[in-house]
């Protein structure tokens, strides 16, 4: 059980506060409710580009990381198609530093043509290195394109083309900042040994003065249920052929949210998992196969990803799928499978608390769903779920409404490793 | 100004211990450490066994053999086993690296009587069944072919066999004939000779009491195999480390994966704590030279470190970064740029006083909680290091001078030592 204290202060600012005496390091974590699904179509990977500035100093703190290095601390942030997400975990005696930090960014962020010329390249170097250069690096671009067709999900976190980052503009980060970056649409979360009465008062020191910003948020279209089926192939230089399945599904807040998420861990998760065990095990007509869900707020996706063996081709392996799928459609799910799921569930949901990091991090994710108890309730619902949900949700996983997505290797190999240049170093190598 | 937006003062950290733990002798001889604590009815148990690639005859024998301990034992086919786990929602892993082959059982406490057993079994009588084999090596050989399309594994890939030499156990690098080449044979017999318990050490942390010692005491601590002499000494390999530049075709050709590095030694060696600290300042975290400069000063890169690796018997010293294709040089430079800066001038005070902060709160997080805590003490242990090590470290973080720095630099950083590794 997870206690915690949560206030909302006058400017809107929510505050969630968790007392953890069993360590002398304090997390804060401060999540923005904006993320990739708030950014116009013409200039996608926004969000993303905006988390990076945040770093580039504010009017009284020139340089947010030296500062918080000097306090003992280590800092970083997350951005996905939902939340922007900044946390710092630092000596509990430090905290009135970090909370200071974080209020400057809020209300005095050092916006500038340097830092974001900077950040613009440094995001550049990050798409290619995390898209463009690795082998399987588009996936992601490709399969949000086919299963979105009106939903800015259509679009990746990091941006739909790398041209949208280099044409960013000043006007465009100030007024992103203005609308996104108030303390009313903001959720810090605490977790530290401190009283939380003691806690509060810092945070309302830091915070409290800083005026609320009215949020302009983009209206966002809801994707359709899907009622055809669709398919992508791509033929390339990819070291071997993968499958992907994806459905549209519920988002958090639906009701077969968690029957969806549940239904991928009765399929992969672990090695005595029914599917896992089928077409890797007995069948081995697959050398890797995952299910699992995207878990985002707005409606989300159900994905399942294979790799055949060596030797089965695509379209055998696409047949046994469908039959083990079929078999499973037919009839309820063992009981002792979701018992076996709700003891991982409830041995995970130990570990991740074991961290009083984790514990900031939940904290703040569940408030922005609309619960911080969540954190302690997630798991009884999940344990609520039936063997006759799972039935439900399997049977809407058919091909009429499916996305299908080959990647096909090629067997193209470019760039064989083979040395090109090679010199000793010119100056003399000083004896030591 | 007002209060709320007033800088409040900073307070430094200066003193750091390592936690106590208890120690016992197993009736078999394997020592068993255990840290007990934390808010959560969970537990950890992981055993260890100095059985990594340096013992075995055969590339990737040692890596197979621990991950085949997964895939079934005598009386339990992979399936089985996995259910038996897996139902209880625990987490078996087992795995082989350079040193070390180690077996990890996370779970609920109230499973732990349940599963000691299987642990026992999976470590004393695995089934090293060819069927499964033959998947676990396919699968492999897949991983492996994808990770070869990676410019950034081919960079590291090349910086090892430069650094410590392609036949050293630390240096050479698997290719797929080497996973289609090991026989059942070949995991049994690296398992009689290493997964004994004069090779063992036990960790336990989390929520735990008597009834669980008393518990590994009468299973793994008293399991006594027959022992089976086998090679259990690292070999001596002759020092070839190559300096240089070596340029590779690569299979992307969009970002130039480069690799830095020297060769170094074990944690303790007398120099090896100032080059922790040396390596914080120059690539070792997000205010470090090369970071600033490279990345929030030039916008070459998304990311740059600096790394110092130690071994059980040996270490190295890199720099990593991958950059623009046509930028290769114009980084090359500028890293060797910071080498000579530390070499040449005294680290300002207020840039080390950054550096030794940060590094106690990072000491602060290896030892928060007794998961954390037991972890580091693990890595102690396997590189044969004195609980007093701790102090040592904590003491060099807080006294190292500028000169002494400087000295370090001299003696370690000179780029015409360090061997420069680029795929593009």
């Amino acid at each position: 059980m997870v206690n915690f204290e949560k206030h909302v202060l006058e400017n809107g600012l929510t505050v969630v506060i968790h007392q953890d005496t069993n360590t002398p390091l304090a997390t804060i974590n401060l999540l923005y409710k904006v993320g990739s699904r708030d950014e116009s179509p013409d200039k996608t990977g926004f969000a993303h580009l905006f988390e990076h500035l945040m770093f580039g100093g504010s009017k009284n703190a020139e340089s947010f990381d030296d500062i918080i290095q000097l306090a003992g601390g280590d800092s970083n942030a997350y951005t996905n198609a939902d939340i922007t997400n900044f946390y710092c975990t630092l000596p509990a005696i430090n905290l009135d530093t970090a909370l200071w930090l974080e209020a400057d960014r809020m209300r005095y962020l050092n916006v500038n043509q340097k830092s974001l010329s900077t950040q613009q390249q440094v995001v550049t170097e990050e798409y290619k290195e995390t898209c463009i250069n690795q082998p399987y690096g588009l996936v992601w671009h490709m399969l949000s394109d086919l299963c979105y067709k009106v939903h800015p999900y259509r679009w990746p976190t990091i941006g739909k083309q790398i041209e949208h980052i280099a044409e960013a503009k000043l006007e465009d980060v100030q007024q992103f900042y203005n609308s996104f970056y108030g303390p009313n649409n903001a959720i810090l979360s605490i977790a530290g040994p401190m009283l939380p009465s003691e806690a509060l008062e810092l945070v309302k020191l830091r915070f409290g003065s800083i005026p609320a910003r009215p949020v302009d948020r983009r209206t966002r279209d809801e994707e359709p249920m899907q009622t055809d089926a669709r398919t992508l192939v791509d033929e390339g230089k990819y070291p071997s052929s993968v499958l992907y399945l994806a459905w549209l599904m519920d988002g958090r807040n639906g009701d077969d949210y968690y029957a969806f998420d549940l239904l991928s861990d009765v399929m992969s998760l672990g090695r005595s998992s029914i599917f896992y065990q089928r077409m890797v095990k007995v069948l081995k007509v697959c050398a890797h196969m995952d299910a699992y869900i995207t878990g985002s707020e707005d409606k989300g996706l159900f994905i399942m990803e294979l790799r055949p063996s060596k030797e089965v081709t695509m379209e055998e392996m696409e047949a046994h799928l469908w039959n083990e799928l079929a078999a499973i459609q037919k009839e309820e799910i063992q009981l002792s499978i979701l018992e076996k799921l709700k003891n991982k569930n409830e041995s995970t949901v130990c570990f991740s608390n074991v961290s009083a990091s984790h514990k900031a991090t939940n904290l703040g994710y569940y408030e922005s769903l609309g619960d911080a108890n969540l954190i302690n309730t997630e798991a009884d619902r999940i344990a609520e779920i039936t063997a006759a949900d799972i039935f439900r949700v399997v049977n809407m996983l058919r091909k009429d409404n499916v996305n299908t997505m080959r990647l096909i290797s090629n067997g193209i190999n470019e760039g064989d490793g083979a040395l090109v240049l090679q010199h000793e170093d010119e100056e003399d190598d000083e004896d030591e | 100004m007002s209060k709320s937006v007033e800088a409040p003062p900073i307070k430094v950290i200066k003193e750091l211990s390592l936690p106590g733990y208890e120690t016992e002798v197993l009736p078999n001889g394997m020592p068993l450490y255990m840290l007990k604590g934390g808010s959560e009815p969970v537990m950890r148990m992981e055993v260890v066994f100095r059985a990594g690639a340096t013992y075995e005859s055969k590339s990737s024998v040692a890596e197979f053999m621990a991950g085949l301990m997964s895939e079934g034992t005598q009386t339990m086919v992979s399936a089985q086993l996995a259910e038996r786990i897996e139902s209880l929602g625990a987490t078996l892993f087992t795995r082989g690296g350079v040193d070390t082959a180690r077996v990890r059982l996370l779970t609920l406490t109230r499973f732990f009587p349940e599963l000691i057993d299987v642990v026992n079994e999976v470590i004393n009588a695995p089934a090293f069944d060819p069927g499964e084999l033959k998947v676990y090596a396919d699968n492999k050989v897949e991983r492996l072919k994808i990770d070869l399309k990676k410019n950034e594994v081919l960079a590291y890939r090349h910086l090892t066999e430069s650094i410590f030499g392609l036949h050293h156990p630390y240096g050479k690098n698997v290719v797929p004939e080497d996973y289609l080449a090991i026989t059942p044979e070949d995991l049994r017999n690296h398992h009689a000779q290493h997964i004994i318990p004069q090779k063992g050490m036990v960790f336990v942390s989390g929520s735990f009491g008597d009834k669980e010692t008393e518990l590994i005491r009468n299973t793994i601590g008293s399991w006594n195999p027959n022992h089976i002499n086998g090679s259990a000494v690292l070999g001596s390999y002759p020092d070839d480390s190559k300096t240089g530049y070596q340029e590779f075709k690569g299979p992307q050709v969009h970002q130039a994966a480069i690799r830095i590095g020297r060769r170094l030694f074990p944690q303790a060696h007398p120099d090896f704590d100032g080059l922790f600290v040396l390596n914080t300042i120059l690539g070792g975290y997000f205010g470090s030279r090369l970071m600033m400069e490279i990345r929030e000063n030039q916008g070459l890169t998304y990311g740059i470190y600096s790394s110092v690796d130690s071994f059980a018997a040996d270490g190295c010293f890199y720099i990593s970064t991958e950059t623009a294709t046509d930028n290769t040089s114009k980084v090359i430079e500028a890293i060797q740029q910071e080498m000579r800066k530390l070499q040449q001038e005294l680290i300002p005070a207020e840039e080390l006083d950054m550096a030794r902060n940060y590094l106690m709160g990072h000491l602060m997080t290896q030892i928060d909680g007794p998961f954390s805590t037991l972890d580091y003490i693990k890595s102690m242990k396997i590189e044969h290091l004195e609980d007093s090590s701790f102090a040592g470290m904590v003491e060099t973080i807080q006294q190292i001078t500028p000169n002494q720095l400087r000295e370090l630099a001299v003696r370690y950083l000179d780029p015409a030592d360090w061997v420069t590794i680029v795929v593009k």
